[in-house]
């Protein structure tokens, strides 16, 4: 995939630290794009900066972010997690089988949590133990997860229904006051993944693998370890982004997270992280989440389609991603 | 970014070990992967025809028109797939290309006269959006899964403008022109006319150019390969090969227009290519293998449906198959890398 590699004693001090600058510029511009966009879109509409709607771009933007975080830790590690929308497709139907009161939630949980489990287990040791290609591995297991739901439910899941958890639709659209309950659930969250990234060993090991897996291996980095637990998390965070989705749109379908295979990538990307791995935090990834939510909410204000929205994304992901090449060219990669 | 020092001085240190073990190890007898992933996709299509004509009870001139007109759009996308591959790179904006000559063709050439004039336009329009991914590919130093992301969600978008939901009609001159036999059925000829092509362009010297970038880019550098020519062109081909499948699909197959029908062609011709035995990381693969991959990957929806057997199962069939096979090669490779360090290098 990489370009041609530069030696490894030019790309520790040219990358390493200038170049690391440079990726935490990105990230900055991510928030300053999100940012000037809100305040642009709220000059000329000034119902855009109403409490109710800012309670639902974050409605939307916390369960692409949360998706978003599981492919964060992936692709630092030099992944990428295709497996995403089966995952949360499984989660959602399986809620809205097992768990339609908030009493039968662990009932559906019990059947989840394993399967996310399962799934991350399949894509990290293939990815890790036998080095297969983490593009091929996780756009099977993702066909592989979707047909397995259908054939044991029979095709009765692949039509809109189902009536999930009060819990979820609380978590996912509830607010307390003026407070959106999504946004603290989601503030909570990123407080955990931006500490357990930047404090703690596994973080750094993260980010080791994603700079050099060979080298990260020969200094004691517990490679594999590492590897399969970073794509169990991807798989929990689109397990739980499932069950909110399901919450959010109060029904399920297997195809349900078919969107959140572009967009959890796009919010990465648009966030400052190389798909090369080894930079990037979960702050980006927030900005990027956001931002794809207030443009959800420009387009719809100009009354265009999903068409625009999917143009829109394109040239956006161009643009950041550009930049941030440009940026870090001098270090010696490309992105 | 604190333990970058340490990394960096055992990795060099590992480098040395590495090529003075290859050293020792030259000259033992080797199992190459090539050798495997050659029989695999041969051994799984045998396999697969065997089982459908079991479970269909006859096989006719008809049951082998039926699956190669089923596979054409595949094998003509996989072509595309298989040259950027090689190269090294991915193309997911098949998908986006494929919807939009989908619902280009849906709409535009509805009728006979039609046909004249939106044929070329759209198989230009093909090569043309394949071309921009290659020149931004080598221009901007992107990588080529990103560019051909952000291109996927921009055509798609295209097509979405183009037809907004399924529907639309394809002129009939078009699809009784495709479909059918004359004295083999058509879509063998088709196949036939691809695999010539790869035959021919395997022997020029851009078929050397493309395994030589996909085998060591730097190298092909140093030995004067034109790498940003051969990209842009490998990429422009790719777009036009989805646009003939896209022409194919929507005139023998549907009749009418999806503007998201290319997105299961993302998977699949990827699919295609790693079971047909080409390496992700390029400079390894074969346009046979794809279409054995591309073939075997169809017969399981007919044998799926010729069992009179919910379409989901074949999904379910394909992904575990898809799964085996990319952990088969991971297997077979890392095996013959730990036996022969050597055999990595030249791979």
């Amino acid at each position: 995939m990489s370009a041609v590699p530069a030696p490894a004693s030019e790309r520790r001090s040219r990358f390493g630290q200038t170049g690391w600058r440079r990726r935490q510029l990105v990230i900055a511009f991510a928030w300053i794009l999100m940012i000037l966009l809100f305040v642009v879109v709220s000059l000329f509409e000034p119902g855009f900066r109403s409490n109710t709607n800012i309670r639902s771009i974050v409605d939307q933007s916390m369960i692409l972010g949360i998706v978003g975080l599981g492919q964060t830790l992936v692709i630092i590690c030099r992944g990428i997690d295709l497996s995403v929308p089966a995952m949360m497709g499984v989660s959602g139907v399986l809620l809205a089988r097992h768990g339609t009161t908030t009493g039968d939630v662990v009932g559906a949980l019990v059947l989840i949590v394993p399967i996310a489990i399962a799934l991350g287990l399949v894509n990290g040791l293939s990815v890790a133990l036998l080095r297969a290609p983490a593009i091929v591995v996780t756009l099977a297991t993702n066909t592989l997860l979707l047909g397995a739901l259908l054939v044991t439910t029979n095709g009765a899941t692949s039509q809109t229904g189902g009536e999930p958890a009060k819990l979820f639709r609380t978590l996912s659209t509830g607010h307390i006051g003026p407070i959106s309950v999504s946004g603290l659930v989601w503030i909570g969250i990123a407080i955990v993944a931006v500490a357990l990234l930047a404090g703690t060993r596994f973080g750094r090991h993260v980010y080791a693998i994603g700079n050099n897996p060979v080298a990260a291996r020969m200094s004691g980095v517990p490679v594999i370890r590492t590897v399969v637990s970073v794509y169990v998390v991807s798989s929990l965070c689109a397990a739980l982004g499932g069950l909110l989705l399901a919450g959010y749109l109060n029904q399920t379908f297997p195809d349900m997270g078919s969107d959140y295979l572009f967009t959890s990538i796009a919010v990465v990307l648009i966030g400052g992280a190389s798909i090369l791995g080894g930079t990037g935090n979960y702050l980006g990834t927030i900005a990027g989440a956001l931002t794809l939510s207030i443009l959800g909410g420009v387009l719809a204000i100009l009354n265009l389609g999903p068409a625009y929205m999917r143009i829109l994304y394109g040239v956006l992901i161009f643009v950041t991603v550009g930049l941030g090449t440009l940026l870090a060219r001098r270090g010696g990669r490309s992105t | 970014m604190s333990a970058a020092p340490p990394v960096h001085a055992s990795g060099v240190a590992a480098d040395a070990a590495t090529r003075a073990e290859a050293g020792e190890q030259r000259g033992r007898a080797r199992v190459t992967p090539q050798q495997v992933t050659a029989v695999v996709p041969v051994v799984l299509f045998v396999v697969l025809f065997v089982v459908m004509i079991v479970v269909q009870g006859t096989f006719s001139g008809s049951l082998l028109q039926t699956v190669l007109e089923t596979t054409v759009p595949l094998i003509l996308v996989g072509f595309g797939q298989t040259l950027v591959v090689l190269t090294g790179g991915i193309d997911l904006s098949v998908g986006g290309i494929f919807s939009l000559v989908t619902a280009l063709v849906a709409t535009k050439m509805t009728h006979n006269g039609d046909v004249a004039t939106w044929l070329p336009l759209v198989l230009l329009i093909g090569l043309a959006a394949g071309a921009i991914n290659g020149l931004l590919i080598v221009r901007t130093k992107m990588q080529p899964f990103i560019v051909t992301l952000a291109s996927w969600s921009v055509f798609s978008g295209l097509a979405l403008l183009a037809l907004s939901t399924d529907g639309g009609s394809v002129a009939p001159g078009l699809s009784s022109t495709l479909s059918g036999s004359w004295i083999v059925p058509k879509a063998a000829v088709v196949t036939a006319v691809v695999i010539v092509v790869w035959l021919v362009l395997r022997r020029t010297r851009f078929g050397t150019n493309v395994l030589a970038i996909g085998s060591s880019e730097p190298s092909a550098r140093l030995n004067s390969v034109p790498v940003a020519r051969t990209k842009i062109l490998v990429y422009a081909l790719a777009g036009l090969f989805t646009a003939l499948g896209a022409v194919y699909y929507s005139s023998v197959l549907t009749f009418s227009g999806s503007p998201t029908a290319g997105d299961t062609f993302i998977l699949q011709s990827v699919a295609a290519v790693v079971i047909g035995g080409a390496s992700l990381a390029g400079g390894r693969g074969n346009m046979i293998g794809t279409i054995l991959g591309a073939c075997s990957l169809s017969m399981i929806a007919q044998i799926v449906f010729f069992a009179g057997a919910e379409s989901y199962w074949g999904q379910l069939v394909q992904g575990i198959l898809i799964l085996a096979a990319v952990l088969l090669f991971a297997t077979v490779e890392l095996l013959i890398r730990r036996r022969n360090p050597a055999s990595a290098e030249e791979a």
